[in-house]
């Protein structure tokens, strides 16, 4: 049982995440080319020797002979192979060297918890792959000690419509975090923001026991969580449930507070900008106060669990599956954390709704820039311009017959499509699904699900859910008809974000000094919530804040901002 | 033989013996929850119902782990690894100490060669020139890397070597009054002699190959080639990671893996464990008491 149940939901995951390009690319018309305006830089010594005559790039097109690519790549330690395939040597490679005439050799392969650390030590000993998937503070480290080839060029020539299509479908905004003085130095790999804006979620099978409304406001929030932690809604005679689940963590996929402060108009962590529009860091604005006092209030009552400081996430699953939990802020996919949730309990009913404001103006979730991943290209590598075509031939839309689903995308909870070097992704991939897979149920008609995406896929185990299989009822929490999605969707609409302002890679400073700071951050909250700190050690922590390091990060968002 | 014990005397015994099963329990108790997980059903232990009992008792984890290629292929690494880790450092580690061992006047540069080995201690290149160094040696990437660097483990010759120099004296002049070399007396003498600083180290030595998982991680390029500790620290590790990328769905799914991994760290743990009780025989003292009359 434990078996299937895992690779059902491994399978569906992975199937809804497979990149499988051709989405219903609506794009602002134009697609101009991520260096348009910008001043074309010089050619430097390293373009490629025997690139195609002027206009004949081909954006698929086949090294004759083939070239040899050297690689690093992180990888899950939960993934699987068959048939002896390996990391270095699978569909995907071979398809690189048959197609493209693109032989890739891995130097290095680590799991993704180690990747920063090897890299680092690769960086170091100064040794560098050609193509390297890399995080942002890496990319600007490597672009600063001029280590990085231009891809400006490259991927103006050579890549394919889908390609420049998916790069502009978040306006660019990516791209733009890449380009350096009018270079771009590497192809970022952004799976969108929309996703990270936290939900208020609540069991709705305890609203009704206990005869509670729907959340609207906060007060409603506040009423059910002080219900849920007093009035015994499980129905066993013991006070074992809380009112608001929250993790130690504070900000979290599941046991968030994000959301609670987004009630209040606070958006921690993220930058915003104030009322004479210079960027601010959320987390020290006044409204946090207000927020605070809140939450001390709740866990002096007893709504928020005693232990919620030493609880962490993974403790707080555990939690939510026994029952304990009846309403936390978390993100879209937070049900899929449970999976055995419904299957012990089945009259569990757990719904997603809007985030709930303190006074008349809507509360806006707030999304962060969710780029965690940038293919840079050596400095004097020969063919800078193969980074691009691997892109091109992942997100290229295939004929399923010449690129059969069980060989390059998945088979069972085999996820094939992780093998691939360089991915690409659709930026609202899930707003995309959620509408198609939505418009199938009301007109009942599946034909109008692009195969090449993971819409089929999704319709099928929302529908499996509905027929009566408890496997797919993560699924259907996010994708169905009262799916999380749903609520993302209209908040998109509805222009109803509230995105950091700060859209690049973290700069030196900031990565140097946001550990201490978020560490500062983190303690002080937790204090203040639990009783510890009176609510007035908030404007000390403002203070410390600042002088630990907080206004040289300001001052940089600042300088980033006047160079726009 | 009935000998009156004191009330105080009692009273002693009892809290002692609480104490100490007390200590025991502590470092007991995690072992057993473990165990009781890896034999639970995911839905018992996902929930947080297991204790010290399996809830729904299964072999489903087990099988689930004897299935699995990575785990049976780090399995072989470590197996390899730790044998062969084991000699070369236990050779080197006799090897050093025995002549560390003289007085000054037998063997001149005695201190400036133990101040060169503590050194080593007090100080470390830190982990960029232990890396670089080596990859410049061609180390990398093979088995070597995790054996060679480490070979000589300078806290156990010196554990060694004040066991040899606490050995009298006397037994080894007469063996080189009887004309025997250095070898002889350090293969024929010393060494039985040194059983239980020799089982001390031993355990030092196995359980150090086995546990280490940082310089599996750092000095291989593919996990493949990690040993088991390295793997299994990052199967661990990856369930608690939040970070969050669009495309890691699946990851999640991990979460609820909890008893895999509990059978994995049993297991992992296990032919360690077992090695103890074979070496508690050569942890007795006084081996050479009556040895010199004089």
């Amino acid at each position: 049982m434990f078996k299937k149940k895992m690779i059902t939901l491994i399978a569906a995951a992975a199937c809804l995440l497979a990149v499988t390009a051709g989405c219903s690319g609506k794009n602002e018309g134009s697609s101009p080319s991520p260096s348009a305006g910008a001043s074309q830089p010089s050619k430097s010594s390293a373009q490629p020797s025997n690139s195609p005559a002027e206009g004949k790039a081909d954006p698929l097109g086949k090294y004759d002979p083939p070239i040899e690519v050297t690689a690093v790549r992180q990888v899950n330690s939960a993934l699987k192979f068959e048939n002896g395939e390996t990391i270095q040597d699978n569909a995907w490679t071979q398809h690189y060297a048959n197609d493209l005439g693109i032989k890739l050799k891995y130097l290095w392969v680590v799991d993704n918890t180690q990747f920063e650390q090897k890299l680092n030590l690769m960086l170091a000993s100064g040794e560098l792959a050609d193509i390297m998937p890399v995080p942002g503070v890496q990319m600007r480290q490597m672009n600063d000690a001029g280590q990085l080839e231009d891809l400006t060029e490259a991927l103006d020539k050579y890549g394919s419509e889908t390609t420049k299509a998916f790069m502009m479908k978040d306006g660019g905004t990516a791209l733009n975090s890449a380009t350096f003085k009018g270079k771009l130095v590497g192809l970022p790999l952004n799976p969108g923001s929309t996703d990270s804006a936290p939900l208020l979620w609540v069991r709705k099978d305890w609203l009704k026991k206990l005869n509670l409304p729907e959340p609207q406001t906060m007060e409603d929030v506040f009423k059910i969580a002080e219900a849920f932690a007093t009035q015994d809604p499980d129905g066993n005679n013991k006070k074992d449930t809380y009112g608001l689940a929250v993790a130690k963590e504070l900000y979290s996929d599941y046991g968030d507070l994000t959301g609670i402060f987004n009630g209040f108009h606070a958006y921690p962590t993220i930058w915003v900008k104030d009322a004479s529009g210079n960027l601010v860091y959320g987390s020290i604005q006044p409204e946090m106060k207000q927020a605070l006092a809140k939450l001390q209030e709740l866990y002096k009552k007893g709504v928020i669990d005693r232990e919620f400081g030493v609880k962490n996430h993974d403790a707080l699953i555990q939690d939510f599956n026994a029952g304990k939990v009846g309403m936390y802020y978390g993100l879209h996919y937070s049900p899929l954390l449970f999976p055995d949730a419904k299957k012990k309990d089945p009259n569990l009913d757990l719904q997603a709704y809007r985030l709930p404001s303190i006074d008349g103006q809507p509360a806006k979730p707030q999304t962060k820039f969710n780029v965690a991943e940038y293919y840079v290209v050596r400095k004097g590598m020969t063919h800078p311009e193969a980074v691009v075509k691997l892109m091109n031939t992942y997100l290229e839309p295939r004929s399923r017959e010449a690129f059969p689903v069980e060989k390059y995308a998945i088979k069972g909870d085999i996820e094939k499509w992780q093998y691939a070097l360089v991915k690409g992704s659709n930026p609202t991939q899930n707003l995309d699904v959620y509408a198609k897979v939505t418009e199938a149920f009301k007109t009942n008609d599946t034909s109008k699900l692009d195969e090449h995406t993971p819409e089929p896929n999704t319709y099928k185990i929302v529908k499996s859910y509905y027929d009566g299989d408890v496997n797919g009822w993560g699924y259907a929490m996010i994708f169905g008809e009262r799916g999380a999605q749903g609520i993302l969707y209209d908040y998109n609409k509805n222009n109803g974000y509230q995105p950091t302002e700060f859209i690049s890679a973290p700069s030196s400073i900031m990565a140097e000094k946001q550990a201490t700071l978020s560490k500062l951050e983190l303690e002080t909250f937790t204090k203040i919530i639990m009783g510890e700190s009176s609510v007035d050690t908030f404007d000390d922590f403002v203070a410390n804040w600042k002088k630990l390091g907080g206004d040289e990060v300001t001052k940089e968002v600042a300088d980033w901002k006047a160079s726009k | 033989m009935n000998i009156q014990l004191s009330w105080s005397r009692r009273l002693f015994i009892v809290i002692n013996y609480a104490f100490l099963i007390g200590l025991a329990a502590t470092c007991l108790f995690p072992l057993i929850h473990v165990l009781a997980i890896s034999f639970s059903s995911s839905t018992a232990a996902t929930s947080g119902m297991v204790k010290l009992w399996p809830v729904d008792f299964t072999f489903a984890s087990y099988e689930f782990i004897l299935h699995k290629k990575e785990f049976i292929r780090s399995f072989e690494v470590t197996l390899l690894r730790t044998p062969l880790g084991f000699a070369v450092n236990m050779l080197l580690t006799v090897l050093c100490a025995y002549p560390l061992s003289k007085e000054q006047r037998e063997f001149r540069l005695r201190t400036t060669y133990a101040w060169y080995f503590i050194l080593t201690i007090l100080f470390s290149g830190g982990l960029i020139p232990w890396y670089m160094t080596v990859k410049t040696t061609g180390l990398l990437n093979t088995i070597w890397a995790l054996i060679i660097p480490g070979a000589v483990p300078v806290f156990n010759v010196i554990l060694m070597l004040n066991f040899f120099r606490g050995l009298p004296k006397d037994i080894e002049e007469s063996a080189f009054l009887d004309g025997a070399g250095h070898w002889t007396v350090l293969w024929r003498m010393y060494v039985p002699l040194s059983l239980p600083v020799i089982a001390t180290v031993s355990l030092f030595t196995l359980v150090g190959h086995w546990n280490a998982w940082f310089d599996g991680l750092v000095l291989m390029n593919f996990p493949e080639k990690y040993p088991l500790s390295t793997y299994l620290q990052l199967m661990v590790a990856n369930s608690s990671s939040l970070n969050f990328s669009g495309q890691s769905l699946f990851e999640l799914i991990a979460v609820s893996q909890r008893t895999a991994r509990a059978a994995q760290i049993f297991l992992g743990a296990l032919p360690i464990l077992l090695v103890y009780p074979f070496l508690q025989k050569y942890f007795v003292k006084g081996i050479v008491l009556g040895s010199v009359k004089s």
